[in-house]
């Protein structure tokens, strides 16, 4: 059976999909961690109140200047903690199970680690080259974009439609 | 089955005595008394009611009783009436009222004690909204695609 490969619209809808869930997570994070701090540790919310960090053992205050890192820290990490992890772990992030999309490699086996990492990493020029390296979506047969051309993967869909299910079933 | 000795003759009984048609009454009555109490009558009903059951006559005629009974407009309205009265009965009934009352206040009392079945009716209802949700979901982007795809090759001149 030919497999059903996933285009703009459905890809585009898991990454918007994944971008809200990612930016909910960041913004929690960098809301919750200073609180936390604020609360067992006694750290001050607003940075101007932190003390002096000219003696080394004034670990609060270190901690204090060093929190205002988190958010970009966070921002940073996260959208490749997010993506590789669930690539490797499942083939998809939460938006493409949302879309049942998966991710695959061109044999059809799953990805691990080292595809998946690599993938992140040639996404980020895809994007960094103003997008144009998703143009190849719109014109490749099996859909690939420049990053999955060469890691050498596939964007599935891996659901089954209605009527093929009652058909399956009955 | 058949009751015997029944008095079938109770008008008959009661006309002017001696004059002829009375007494042939008396006579007639009599003698059919008299067959009905026997063990003959007995045998003889039996038989006439076997042969009517072996016979597919019985059966056409109850059918045709039936049906004419179901069509039948009277009998609609008659049920209907019927109806009418025993729910309005029923309704104004305190008895059962407050057995309504008790068995609602059981069924309550056991879902309080039992919530999996209506737990787990609510969770396959909700999976089932959910399901179909995806489903559509699924089906318009897979459907966008194709559209989006179609219009790429129509836009480069490609078939």
């Amino acid at each position: 059976m030919t497999p059903r490969y996933g285009g703009v619209v459905s890809r585009g809808l898991a990454v918007v999909v994944d971008a809200f869930v990612l930016g909910g997570l960041i913004a929690g994070t960098t809301w919750i961690v200073p609180q936390l701090a604020h609360h067992f540790l006694g750290i001050p919310i607003d940075r101007a109140r932190c003390g002096s960090t000219e003696q080394w053992w004034q670990l609060r205050n270190h901690l204090c200047w060093a929190l205002g890192w988190v958010t970009p820290v966070v921002a940073l990490s996260f959208g490749p903690l997010y993506r590789v992890g669930f690539w490797t772990l499942s083939g998809q992030t939460p938006g493409m199970a949302l879309l049942g999309l998966r991710l695959l490699r061109t044999d059809g086996r799953p990805i691990g680690l080292r595809i998946a990492f690599q993938r992140w990493a040639l996404r980020l020029g895809s994007i960094f080259a103003l997008g144009l390296g998703f143009l190849p979506v719109l014109l490749n047969p099996r859909r690939q974009a420049f990053h999955d051309r060469f890691s050498r993967t596939v964007v599935v869909h891996d659901w089954v439609p209605r009527r093929q299910a009652r058909a399956l079933t009955s | 089955m058949f009751r015997r000795g029944t008095d079938r003759t109770g008008e008959g009984a009661g006309d002017p005595a001696g004059e002829p048609s009375g007494l042939t009454t008396q006579l007639a009555d009599a003698v059919i008394r008299r067959l009905l109490d026997s063990p003959l009558a007995d045998t003889l009903i039996e038989r006439v009611v076997q042969a009517l059951m072996r016979s597919g006559e019985l059966d056409r005629l109850i059918t045709k009783v039936i049906s004419d009974l179901q069509d039948s407009p009277a009998v609609d309205s008659l049920v209907d009436r019927q109806v009418e009265r025993v729910v309005e009965v029923l309704r104004e009934s305190p008895a059962l009222q407050a057995v309504i009352r008790d068995q609602a206040g059981a069924y309550l009392t056991y879902l309080g004690e039992h919530p999996e079945p209506v737990q787990q009716l609510i969770q396959e209802q909700s999976r089932g909204v959910v399901d179909e949700f995806l489903s559509s979901l699924r089906q318009r982007a897979l459907d966008g695609d194709d559209t989006v795809d179609r219009w790429v090759r129509r836009s480069l001149g490609r078939t």
